[in-house]
């Protein structure tokens, strides 16, 4: 099954956020192996070339260790790793403050309405 | 490569030439059975028309078999180099000279069998007549009236009449017989050639190439062979004419040559430089 | 290592008024998937055609490996013309025989999994098969050679969206690092994902030869939208 990519951003650049999200998510645990680059633009259904680009990037990070004999791995680094996670977070919090202003909610009015809403789903 | 091609031409050709040939062989074979039946001295009309019409039958084939084969051949050379298939065939890592000659000698040899099939069909067919005709002599015998017939007396004729011995003779036919059958082919596979050149129409063109090629030939003919008749006087003897025969034949046969190296190399050059695939 | 592909100073003109081809300077590296992307008449079949030698140049030079087109070259490309080339009168096997015979860098083996893993009977005629089946015996037999160079024209034209998936999952599969591929196409947003750069043809000569992410990266599109704009009628 191809990963579902957007079709006006540069793709590596996806490659990128859709690696740290398995990562973050604990699809892949800190310490593990990664499979190969070959094997994952095959999954992804993405030129191999534009997946090394994104495990470069990666690797710059610190997120991914090449290791000389076995392969890519995570990081053990879980700190580093909380650290992404909360950037995403951040990031997509961001994104959701940015919207709801543009539908005319001010913070309070936001702050006030999740309460509400995560009190709901308790009780379901 | 030379040899993968030939054998990949000779698989995919052998199957329409040989069971024409094969079919020519068992009617042949059905008619020499028939001869020795009571059925031709029938006096049923229908029988007789049946006959009429198989005996018929037999004569079309013999003049049509090698057209069909000749045709047969020129398509395939048309279809698997010119049309989607050159595709494939002219993306092979062999040279087009590879490609022509693996054609041509697969023709030749279909071409060959087909004369050759046809001659053992008509010449059993009047062994046949002629061992029924004779009160059932055998064929040892009449091998032995034949080569009778071959003495040194013949022999001495014909040295006389043609100016070379009757070995001569006979491999002198053979080159002839050699050299026509490839003049024919590679007559063909130029005209065809020219005919792809052609944005639309590609089998009209080359049937107009082939016309074409034809009368300029003929005109080359004559005009070369006309100056070797006109030395023959108005009172040329008999003898003089048989003996020019053989030069006229050696000339022929050159000139046969070359118009087949010709072919030949206008074809490479036009698959090579003039490739015109849809 | 010098490129792949070097095409100088190319030109190919039918006869005065119809000049295919335009000057086109064009280099191509390895290990790099490439879409050759222009309209109709812009003249990527002619340079397909004189890529594989089925095409003289009026002017100009192709090398490939360093060689003009002729019989070195055809040893390494490995093409898969717009049109089904297969003799129907053939079987499946017979036409894997072939392919195993011309080309030293066949894989046999290769060709009968794929052949299996669609479920195509190697002893089929291909008088028998579908369209699409033909399509795809024909890229399986070009995939299953390890050439130095693919080239593709429209190998996804006119099959269903799921032949569609497995024909890019075997190119992916199946090429290796040192060749490179050159897929000419009409349907840009389904093999943009896996495209490394494109080259853009107008009129018979270079518009444009970029990553496909440089392209996403300075336009903000895919892209299959910045085609549809650069080439709006």
């Amino acid at each position: 099954m191809a990963w579902a990519l957007d079709s006006d951003r540069p793709i590596y650049a996806q490659l990128v956020e859709k690696l740290q999200m398995q990562i973050v998510s604990g699809f892949y645990h800190p310490g593990d192996k990664l499979p190969s680059v070959r094997e994952l633009a095959q999954e992804a259904s993405v030129n191999p070339n534009t997946m090394q680009k994104a495990f470069s990037e990666l690797e710059k990070s610190g997120l991914i260790i090449t290791m000389r004999t076995s392969g890519r791995s995570v990081t053990e680094d879980v700190d580093m790793i909380k650290g992404i996670q909360l950037e995403l977070a951040k990031e997509n919090i961001k994104e959701f403050l940015e919207n709801m202003k543009q539908l005319g909610y001010t913070e309070e009015e936001i702050v006030t309405l999740i309460k509400e809403m995560t009190k709901e789903d308790i009780k379901e | 490569m030379l040899g993968k091609l030939i054998k990949h031409e000779w698989r995919s050709v052998w199957k329409i030439p040989g069971s024409v040939n094969l079919f020519l062989l068992l009617y042949t074979l059905a008619g020499i059975i028939s001869f020795h039946s009571p059925i031709w001295e029938s006096d049923n009309k229908i029988i007789e028309a049946l006959l009429i019409f198989a005996s018929s039958f037999y004569f079309i084939m013999i003049t049509l078999i090698s057209f069909i084969v000749m045709i047969y051949l020129t398509v395939r050379f048309y279809k698997n180099l010119y049309t989607d298939e050159g595709y494939l065939m002219h993306t092979l890592p062999v040279s087009q000279k590879e490609l022509i000659l693996s054609k041509l000698l697969v023709a030749f040899i279909w071409t060959l069998i087909t004369g050759i099939v046809i001659i053992v069909s008509v010449a059993s067919v009047m062994i046949t007549a002629v061992s029924i005709g004779n009160n059932g002599i055998s064929v040892a015998q009449m091998w032995d009236a034949f080569m009778q017939m071959i003495n040194v007396q013949f022999l001495e004729w014909f040295r006389e009449l043609f100016g070379i011995s009757f070995f001569h003779g006979i491999m002198l036919f053979l080159a002839f017989s050699i050299i026509s059958i490839l003049y024919g082919i590679l007559m063909i596979y130029a005209s065809i050639s020219l005919g792809q050149l052609m944005q639309k129409h590609k089998i009209l063109g080359s049937v107009l190439g082939y016309i074409g090629i034809h009368t300029v030939l003929q005109l080359i003919n004559t005009l070369t062979l006309t100056p070797l008749m006109l030395n023959m006087s108005n009172d040329a003897t008999v003898t003089e004419v048989f003996h020019s025969f053989i030069p006229y034949c050696y000339f022929s046969l050159g000139e046969s040559i070359i118009f087949c190296i010709v072919f030949f190399f206008l074809t490479e050059y036009l698959m090579k430089k003039k490739l015109n695939l849809d | 290592m010098s490129s792949l592909v070097e095409i100088r100073e190319l030109t190919k003109a039918y006869h005065a008024r119809a000049v295919a081809i335009n000057c086109l300077n064009l280099n191509i590296e390895r290990g790099k998937i490439i879409g050759l992307l222009g309209p109709n008449g812009s003249g990527k079949t002619t340079l397909i055609k004189m890529m594989n030698g089925l095409l003289t140049p009026t002017h100009g030079q192709i090398l490939i490996n360093g060689y003009e087109p002729g019989i070195q070259t055809k040893a390494v490309i490995s093409y898969l013309p717009e049109r089904t080339y297969l003799s129907n009168n053939m079987k499946v096997y017979e036409l894997v025989d072939l392919f195993c015979d011309f080309y030293a860098d066949f894989s046999k083996e290769k060709a009968y999994n794929m052949l299996s893993s669609l479920n195509i009977e190697s002893s089929a005629r291909l008088k028998t098969l579908s369209k699409g089946t033909k399509e795809k015996v024909q890229l399986i037999l070009v995939m299953s050679r390890s050439a130095d160079l693919y080239i593709l024209d429209e190998p996804i034209a006119g099959v269903d969206p799921a032949a569609r998936d497995y024909i890019l999952k075997t190119i992916l599969t199946n090429y290796n690092e040192n060749a490179s591929i050159l897929l000419s196409t009409h349907l840009i947003s389904d093999i943009e994902n896996i495209l490394d750069e494109v080259i853009f043809l107008r009129y018979g000569q270079l518009l444009m030869h970029t990553s496909v992410d440089d392209i996403r990266e300075n336009t903000g599109k895919s892209v299959d939208t910045y085609f549809r704009e650069v080439f709006a009628c």
